[in-house]
């Protein structure tokens, strides 16, 4: 038997111990350490959880810029409503750091130079081997690496789709805006219309007779169609990028009177705005 | 690996498996579980089928892992590991504020502690009959 390449049998090990020297003594130590710490972090998660979301949202990921990620977005609506912004601590930066070095850079790394070590020295099974403390930090190695390179493709894919979702939704949003915008430089147009005489071409006083001016009529965002009465517009707009969504506005004499859209908009104003589809 | 070895290691319990059985399960499935996932209640699981799950899939093969390292046939041992495992578990970890009332009542135990049992039992007894085919045919080095 050469000692460098071959291990022992099973018949040889026999009854013996299988366990390397201090080997059950030290996991028994490892696993009360690993159950007290965990146990006693899950009981004082409401503190901990606070503490940490005050610096970056959690205490530690294994994924740091899923968390970073959302830390972006809470800044930008923070932003957005004139709040100071959240930055990380340093702690929690450094946590993230830790994180990433070790699921992606220590654990790998291990795992293959090991990997590499017995490929090398021929160890088909390890079922002959004894356990031993350096196994045992090599196989939670493995199990991380392991974990990060099964959990990594649903991760990259959620974070695809929630990334096409946003973008979707972004699109869809802007459509409206630019449609309302649309919409509100036609009734501008109708209501110049309705204020002029006759005899400069408006309706003096009545809708009747107006006509969408063909650069009213389509844009870039959708088409629009228009039916009047003497006080009375309904003004209909569909979406070219989302043809089953449409925005239809109905205004009345004191809505024909109103010069801002925005004003108009206002829950139970004079201007009725309606949404279908994707504007909804 | 005959019939009487396996018999004889349902009736006789090794403690150091045992205890390596326990161990695995804490240091190769709760430890990695807690660090990879988020330390959020029960591990970030908001529903009971994605406890189930976590908790079926490791103790079945840390039970294999088990069984497969062990020279003699290990089958009761992650068992009953399992079983405790799974009983400390429920006991300390803080239950998702989403867990239906049956969860925190206490004829509800044994269906966890039994499933623990049943799959690393299950799970075990796969592992020592592989290896004892591969004895059989020749493939073990």
């Amino acid at each position: 038997m050469n000692p460098k390449t071959e291990v022992d049998s099973p018949a040889r090990i026999g009854n013996s111990n299988q366990f390397g020297r201090g080997f059950l003594s030290t996991m028994s130590l490892l696993t009360f350490v690993v159950l007290v710490a965990i146990v006693s972090v899950e009981h004082s998660r409401q503190s901990l959880a606070t503490a940490f979301d005050e610096g970056y949202g959690r205490a530690w990921t294994i994924f740091p810029w899923i968390v970073a990620g959302g830390r972006t977005i809470a800044n930008g609506l923070r932003a957005f409503s004139g709040e100071p912004l959240n930055i990380p601590s340093n702690t929690a930066q450094l946590t993230a750091l830790a994180s990433l070095l070790l699921g992606f850079v220590i654990c790998p790394t291990v795992y293959l130079f090991r990997w590499r070590d017995r490929h090398l020295r021929n160890v088909a099974t390890s079922t002959h081997e004894h356990l031993t403390l350096p196994g045992l930090f090599f196989n939670y190695f493995t199990i991380v690496t392991l974990f990060l390179c099964i959990a990594i493709v649903p991760v990259a894919t959620f974070g695809e789709f929630v990334r096409s979702s946003i973008r979707s939704a972004q699109a869809v949003q802007t459509n409206k805006d630019n449609m309302i915008n649309d919409l509100d430089a036609i009734v501008v147009d109708l209501q110049q219309y309705r204020i002029l005489p006759k005899s400069l071409g408006g309706g003096d006083g009545s809708c009747i007779g107006y006509n969408l001016a063909p650069g009213f009529a389509q844009t870039r965002n959708g088409v629009y169609s228009i039916t009047v009465e003497k006080e009375k517009a309904v003004i209909v707009g569909r979406s070219l990028l989302f043809p089953s969504s449409s925005i239809k506005v109905e205004l009345d004499a004191k809505g024909l009177e109103l010069r801002q859209a925005k004003a108009g908009m206002v829950h139970g104003g004079p201007w009725h705005w309606m949404y279908e589809g994707k504007f909804l | 690996m005959n019939g009487g070895n396996m018999y004889g290691s349902l009736v006789s319990i090794r403690w150091q498996w045992l205890l390596v059985s326990f161990c695995s399960l804490v240091l190769y499935h709760l430890l990695p579980s807690y660090i990879l996932l988020s330390p959020q209640p029960f591990l970030g699981f908001r529903r009971m089928w994605t406890i189930a799950a976590w908790l079926v899939v490791g103790i079945a093969a840390v039970s294999y892992y088990v069984s497969q390292r062990s020279s003699k046939p290990t089958i009761v041992e992650p068992a009953i590991a399992s079983t405790l495992y799974s009983l400390l578990m429920i006991v300390y970890l803080p239950a998702p504020e989403s867990a239906p009332v049956y969860y925190r009542h206490l004829s509800f135990l044994p269906v966890p502690l039994i499933l623990s049992f049943v799959t690393a039992f299950t799970s075990a007894g796969i592992g020592v009959w592989l290896k004892a085919r591969k004895t059989t045919l020749g493939l073990d080095t």
